[in-house]
């Protein structure tokens, strides 16, 4: 009788080996009896295998990052969830106090390490995400601050793509001319926000100034941070002056080297124009960088603060015929941080915290399908 | 189809000494296919690049049909190319792709779709045509980025290293296509490449350039059998032509290291006393073993590569390295052996030492 081969170390029969013309074959023979013993051994097998020793590896490599993702970022994104359930500062504060009794009592229990504190926090369930939705006109109006400023994100994604193209040229000094762009990417925000606090300052500022020279405006000219209808756009043109030459336009002009050149001169062969070869090359080939651009911006515009806390103090502050006031800069943002610092309402904020990243995720998640649909993959 | 006239053209890169290109002139027929061949760097893509207008050219004139194009939009001189890596446009369609060109200039729509469908029946692209590029193998992809030079129907086709991407197979298959496209439709094709095999096999004529100079231009089988001078004989063929250094003492060659080679009198006569290099090629010489007859010598290694193997032979008196002999694969001949050369004396090649060019030869 043939003796059959013994099984590999997988449990299978050798590849090459040709079958036997056995008269009964054997069940150890069969792919099912291979894998039997395959099982018997099958962690041991599947932790000496290389593919699992590198993933391990890996991971062992990630677990000091992972760590503190954890710890500093997965946790307290929960604590905020769970908060946002609350009322109050969540700030430890001496119990109440009536009798005179009690403040010799409570001073004992305070020696004693008793509790003479209560955190200051109340349950209210939903009540936070009720307001929120279906009273907060403040939270309206800072919704719409926070969507009236990102008007600036598609301006400058468009600046800093011309930008990009300009720098891009073979032109004499374009190192200097990106650097001198970048600059203010690399110089503090603050600084950059005194400096137009400056700029539109309505009696010395350089804007002022400048157009009342040419004739544009007369003296004194418009307050540019002090009117309502003239906070935002100023801020938003600040916005855009800053962000055009940086990142964005690095992030572009690094996804313009990637186009194969050799596509702009089939183009060219082609008879395309300047306006067809970007219309047909250039736009589509940067579709990547774009939505990551479009998509970072989107998510750092929900969360504009720094420049309205600096410039406006979420202000020109209006006041309606129906008794309310309202910062004409006030975003998302700064909502939160009043609750959170200035009322002391940690649970509000947290609530707001919490619609904010739901927005965020709503937007991020449209924009990703879309793109999926325009880049195709 | 179209004629083009390259006279006395240039190129300089900025403030460079060296010109890339050197005051090359071709005349390249109506319906030719010319192959523009030589070593990377030197000037062959310059060249094809300035006639098709992506690059200036900084002395001389390009003229295509009799019209001096130097000063016109590559768009303008009715030339479609094809690039080494392709350069398909990602985003869109093989069918895109292939019509890019006609859309811009505004053909009529059933045209360009009649000359598209055309161009993917010869090419075999039909069932691709809605595809995307990085959907395609790279043969297939070379073929888009025929059917896109096709379908413009220009005078002149340039190709610049089409095939360099593609695997041995494909390159051969890829080979014989392109040759086949051109007998079909007979246009004017100028064609860069390094890869001699594919000079030999599909150009009507080659052109050799080395150091941005024109070499020789002659179709494949002159340019191999008498090249015009040592560069040329060098860079053509497999294992590459021998050379033997030395002068003519008395009325033999005397070969550095002390070999005495005798040449045809002829030779002899025309050589006189200046410092020559002797050229044969590996099949030009007889080897065989157990006679007196010819220059001793031992074999140091065989290689087969299938029909024909080729020794490197050991020759005492002969400086330089052994010489390449190709024979027989079946011939009885192995490492160690000692054996004996007789080069052919008719395909001898005789160059000047100096300056590489060719004195005497078949």
């Amino acid at each position: 009788m043939p003796v059959l081969p013994p099984p590999s170390e997988s449990g299978r029969l050798p590849a090459a080996s040709p079958i036997p013309a056995a008269p009964v074959i054997t069940p150890a023979s069969t792919l099912g009896a291979g894998s039997r013993s395959g099982r018997r051994s099958g962690l041991r097998a599947w932790l000496g295998r290389r593919s699992t020793r590198e993933a391990i590896a890996g991971y062992l490599y990630l677990t000091p990052n992972l760590i503190g993702f954890l710890v500093f970022t997965s946790l307290p994104i929960l604590a905020v969830f769970a908060m946002s359930f609350f009322e109050g500062s969540f700030v430890s504060r001496p119990v109440e106090i009536v009798t005179g009794e009690a403040v010799a009592a409570a001073a004992d229990q305070a020696v004693d390490g008793g509790a003479t504190t209560e955190l200051d926090a109340r349950w209210v369930g939903l009540e936070n995400y009720r307001r929120i939705v279906f009273e907060d006109v403040a939270f309206r109006r800072a919704l719409w601050n926070t969507l009236f400023l990102m008007l600036a994100i598609p301006i400058s994604m468009a600046l800093s793509l011309g930008l990009a193209i300009l720098l891009n040229r073979k032109i004499r000094g374009r190192v200097v001319f990106r650097t001198i762009y970048f600059l203010p990417t690399v110089a503090s925000g603050i600084a950059l926000f005194l400096m137009w606090r400056w700029i539109y300052n309505r009696d010395f500022g350089l804007l002022n100034a400048v157009l009342s020279s040419v004739g544009l405006v007369d003296a004194p000219g418009p307050d540019w941070l002090g009117d309502p209808s003239l906070a935002k756009p100023a801020l938003m043109m600040m916005g855009i002056w800053i962000a055009m030459g940086g990142t964005n336009m690095v992030l572009y002009l690094a996804g313009l080297t990637n186009i194969d050149p050799a596509l702009y001169e089939a183009a060219e062969i082609d008879g395309a124009t300047a306006w067809q070869k970007f219309r047909h090359i250039t736009w589509p080939q940067l579709g990547a960088t774009t939505f990551f651009i479009f998509t970072t911006n989107l998510i750092g515009g929900f969360q504009i603060f720094d420049q309205a806390f600096v410039m406006t103090e979420g202000g020109p502050w209006v006041a309606t015929g129906s008794g309310e006031t309202y910062g004409a800069t006030r975003t998302l943002l700064y909502m939160i941080y009043d609750y959170l610092y200035v009322y002391g309402n940690m649970g509000y904020a947290s609530a707001l915290s919490v619609v904010l990243f739901g927005l965020v995720l709503i937007v991020t998640a449209i924009n990703w399908r879309l793109s999926r649909r325009l880049l195709g993959n | 189809m179209a004629r083009v006239q390259i006279e006395r053209v240039s190129k300089v890169y900025g403030k460079s000494d060296t010109p890339a290109v050197r005051e090359v002139s071709l005349q390249i027929e109506h319906g030719e296919f010319l192959v523009l061949l030589g070593p990377s760097g030197c000037g062959k893509s310059t060249l094809l690049r300035m006639i098709a207008g992506l690059e200036d050219i900084s002395g001389g004139e390009v003229r295509i049909e009799d019209r001096v194009v130097n000063d016109v939009a590559p768009k303008d001189r009715d030339i479609a190319m094809v690039f080494q890596n392709y350069a398909l446009y990602p985003h869109m369609t093989v069918r895109d792709n292939m019509a890019f060109g006609l859309k811009l200039r505004r053909t009529a729509k059933d045209e360009i779709a009649r000359r598209v469908d055309d161009a993917a029946r010869i090419l075999g692209l039909t069932p691709l045509l809605e595809r995307r590029p990085r959907e395609l193998s790279g043969g297939q992809m070379q073929r888009v980025a025929v059917g896109r030079a096709i379908v413009r129907e220009p005078k002149v086709f340039l190709f610049d290293e089409p095939l360099s991407n593609l695997d041995a197979k494909l390159r051969g298959e890829m080979r014989v296509e392109l040759k086949r496209l051109h007998q079909r439709l007979g246009a004017t094709m100028i064609y860069v490449t390094h890869d001699q095999v594919e000079a030999m096999t599909l150009g009507d004529r080659v052109a050799v350039l080395n150091a941005g100079a024109l070499q020789q231009v002659a179709p494949p089988l002159e340019v191999y059998r008498r090249p015009a001078n040592r560069f040329v004989a060098g860079f053509l063929g497999n294992p590459p032509m021998n050379f033997i250094p030395g002068r003519i003492e008395g009325d033999a060659f005397a070969a550095e290291g002390g070999a005495r080679l005798a040449l045809p009198p002829a030779i002899v006569a025309s050589l006189g006393e200046r410092p020559a290099v002797v050229g044969v090629r590996p099949e030009d010489v007889e080897i065989s073993a157990g006679t007196d007859e010819g220059i001793a010598g031992r074999v140091e290694v065989r290689e087969v590569l299938g029909s024909e193997a080729i020794l490197y032979v050991r020759v005492p008196g002969l400086a330089g390295g052994p010489l390449a002999v190709q024979a027989r694969s079946e011939i009885d001949v192995d490492a160690g052996a000692d054996v004996r050369l007789r080069p052919s004396a008719e395909r001898l090649h005789v160059f000047d030492e100096a300056s590489g060019a060719r004195i005497a030869g078949p």
